[in-house]
């Protein structure tokens, strides 16, 4: 599983250097970054690769720097946060807060959610962290108006003043594998990283998976 | 798929839909047992005793019958004029002493901790002394002494509350006129003993009269109306709310759990002799606030509170239904909590006058009455399990899901007067490890629930944020700033010792429930 998917990494990393000129609005910093979160920084499924469109500006510089500095991507099961741990590693401060700005500057995709309606719910999926049975948006919604809304906004839009980003821009997708990363302690872990450790502490007060997606569902709507 | 053949599908999904409803209908017609057969509750439950009964009067709770008892005056009394500073007074006096506000605007927050206080208003040719927050103050008064009495005020404008207690037993709050203050009205907060009546209060946001974690509570002759919650009874225990004017609110009466408060119960509350009356007002509850999740045109609403009895209340022109009784399962905006009890048992509706209920219910509402065949929204509903529940007449009124009620076994709370203890309770002996909880559950507590959404974040965020750093959390509510934007700003608290603002914030970060 591992070896796979680091296989697609380095194949679609080929695959997508040839097409690099068009990123238009992004400056030259961007083209590594680009093989995986898309040209537009859309973000990628396919690599759990998030989108980086319209992310706050001092949320990408914490992260990037965590990154660099192995306070995330530090787990081995961590295989996505371990390839941006690699990918990030040369990056020099000026390459990370003029990246952090540019990529703020962009308009978010918004992205649609693949499993949040009821007619879409019995789509197959691969993904392993796409459910097969049901969610539910509704139940999601206690948790979130109680719990994630008092950090990241009842809108989704995130609040500075807390650290906390804003979700609505994520695929629901990376959301969940974000959620289970904090909860199985493979996000949030490091000493050092304060605001990671809220979070983790946050994501284990869902009681189960199902309580994941219910949540993401409800993100997914907001 | 064009654009026809999708509307086909809808519709499809439609038809579908009601024969659902109407299957299930069905279902809960044949699962429904009907209950009237059973004789439920112990007769002489409100029956104290056989010398009360023989009294002529007893049958009757007419006029004001509870009070509680004050030790004769002998204090002194400090009388404040218009211009001067209440809060002066308040700290020149010792307990036992007056202190008596004249007619004119105060622009302060007085904060009373000593026992035995009775701030009383003046009142002059109508012209009554008013506490002014100029919607820039938090709180008019906070009292945390026992045997407190406030009378007489018109509090306006305040952003926080308007009367709160915090922790104060033997309370009296009367003849108060309330506006537009905010988040809580009268609101006093895990106390023992007390009185709130004769009291007018509205455009407040979320609860007017809100009773959380308290004991031996009387509520009567309020007048409350344009709130989002008129009267509610929260975690609290052995309470009467009687001959009070709920017009015009999201909803009218609550008796309510909680889940996420330190306390995890509601049980022994009477609620009669009340006009309940067009309850429809739009619900301008903080969004993701549980009151945000009460639907417009509710008259009363019972929902996790157990052994509550109602009885001769005039329910009238509550567009969504006269009377719910719910589970925290079946709420909106809340998540449940394992140590809360989450449905309504032994409830007992004894003889009520209601009609033109219904007449607009909410969606959820409306699709249950279909299953009835009625496209009213209900008198009474009943939504999750409700245990050992009984009703009288229950042929007057169109109801669903009560079914299986029983027939209540006895007629009248009257025998009941009050719940108000005969001594005053003596005041809490507070140890130093105790200091912590007793601001938790008096302050805190009252805007802070540990899973839920109340008027501030929820403990477990506040864990999360703060793990480990008791003096951030001193910090921040010594001194305050704006974080959220939906959520309002936190009053500081800086009225608290030191010593109480380091107790309670260890608490709140060791609280588990
Ligand atoms: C009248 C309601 C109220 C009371 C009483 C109250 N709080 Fe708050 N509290 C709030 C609100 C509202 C916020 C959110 C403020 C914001 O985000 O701007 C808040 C936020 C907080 C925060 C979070 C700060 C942050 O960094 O996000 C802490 C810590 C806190 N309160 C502690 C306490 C403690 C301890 C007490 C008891 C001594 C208390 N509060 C009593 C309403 C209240």
């Amino acid at each position: 599983m591992k070896l796979l998917k680091s296989i697609t990494f380095f194949v679609v990393y080929l695959g997508l250097t040839v097409s690099m000129a068009s990123a238009e609005e992004l400056t030259n910093n961007y083209q590594t970054c680009a093989v995986c979160h898309g040209e537009k920084a859309e973000g990628n499924e396919m690599l759990s690769a998030p989108a980086l469109a319209g992310l706050e500006e001092w949320y990408t510089v914490r992260q990037l720097n965590n990154f660099k500095k192995g306070i995330r991507g530090d787990k081995s099961e961590d295989i996505f946060g371990l390839q941006m741990k690699g990918a990030v590693a040369n990056l020099t401060d000026i390459q990370i807060n003029s990246l952090a700005k540019e990529l703020a500057a962009l308009t978010p995709k918004i992205q649609t959610p693949e499993i949040q309606t009821p007619e879409s719910q019995n789509t197959e999926s691969q993904n392993p962290d796409t459910p097969a049975n049901s969610t539910n948006a509704e139940s999601g919604k206690k948790y979130y108006l109680s719990n994630c809304a008092a950090c990241h906004g009842s809108k989704g839009r995130g609040n500075k003043q807390l650290n906390s980003p804003g979700l609505t821009i994520q695929s629901d997708r990376y959301l969940i594998h974000q959620l289970k990363n904090f909860s199985a302690g493979l996000r949030g872990s490091h000493p050092q990283d304060k605001y990671g450790k809220q979070m983790a502490m946050m994501a284990k007060t869902l009681p189960d998976e199902q309580a994941i997606l219910d949540v993401v569902a409800y993100i997914k709507t907001l | 798929m064009s654009q026809t053949s999708k509307r086909t599908t809808r519709n499809w999904k439609t038809y579908l839909l009601m024969i659902v409803i109407f299957a299930i209908g069905l279902l809960v017609g044949k699962m429904n047992i009907d209950g009237s057969a059973t004789i439920v509750g112990d007769a002489n439950r409100y029956q104290k005793s056989a010398a009360l009964e023989s009294t002529a009067d007893n049958n009757v709770s007419f006029g004001s019958v509870a009070t509680i008892k004050r030790r004769p005056f002998n204090g002194q009394v400090h009388t404040v004029n218009d211009g001067e500073s209440i809060q002066a007074a308040v700290n020149q006096a010792k307990a036992g002493d007056m202190v008596k506000v004249m007619p004119g605007v105060y622009k302060e927050t007085v904060y009373i901790d000593k026992d035995d206080i009775t701030l009383t208003g003046v009142i002059v040719k109508g012209e009554w002394p008013v506490l002014d927050g100029e919607k820039k103050l938090n709180d008019a008064i906070l009292y945390s002494g026992n045997n407190f009495t406030v009378e007489n005020f018109k509090i306006t404008h305040y952003k926080g509350n308007g009367v709160m207690g915090q922790a104060g037993n033997n309370f009296i709050i009367r003849n108060n006129m309330i506006i537009d203050t905010g988040v809580y009205g009268i609101f006093p907060e895990f106390g023992k003993n007390g009185i709130v009546e004769y009291n007018v209060l509205t455009g407040i946001e979320d609860a007017a009269i809100y009773v959380g974690m308290c004991d031996n509570i009387h509520v009567a002759h309020n007048q409350v109306f344009g709130n989002v919650a008129g009267i509610e009874i929260e975690n609290s225990r052995h309470a009467i709310v009687e001959n009070n004017f709920a017009h015009n609110n999201t909803g009218g009466i609550l008796v309510f759990i909680t889940p996420g408060l330190p306390i995890k119960t509601t049980y022994d509350v009477i609620i009669r002799d009340n006009f309940v009356i067009d309850n429809n007002h739009e619900n301008f509850g903080a969004p993701g606030s549980i009151v945000a999740g009460i639907p417009k045109g509710t008259g009363i609403l019972i929902m996790a509170g157990d052994e509550v009895t109602l009885q001769n209340n005039v329910i009238t022109g509550n567009n969504n239904a006269g009377i719910i009784i719910t589970d925290h399962g079946h709420a909106a905006n809340l998540t449940l909590d394992p140590e809360a009890e989450p449905n309504s048992d032994k409830i007992a509706i004894l003889d009520n006058v209601m009609y033109n209920n219904g007449n607009e219910p909410v969606n959820e509402v409306k699709a249950l009455m279909l299953t009835k065949l009625s496209n009213r929204g209900p008198d009474i509903i009943r939504v999750g399990e409700s245990k050992e529940s009984c009703i009288l007449n229950r042929e007057k009124y169109l109801t669903f899901g009560i079914d299986e009620f029983g027939t209540c076994a006895f007629d009248s709370t009257y025998g009941t007067k009050t719940y108000l203890l005969e001594k005053p309770v003596e005041p809490r002996k507070i140890t130093a490890e105790e200091r912590g909880k007793l601001a938790y559950y008096g302050i805190c507590a009252g805007c802070h629930a540990y899973n839920v959404k109340m008027v501030g974040p929820p403990t477990q965020v506040i864990q999360a944020l703060y793990m480990e750093n008791p003096q951030g959390i001193v910090d921040y509510i010594t001194n305050p700033v704006k974080k959220r934007d939906d959520y309002p700003e936190m009053p500081p608290q800086n009225y608290l010792s030191e010593e109480v603002r380091i107790a309670a914030a260890k608490y709140m970060l060791d609280v588990k429930k």
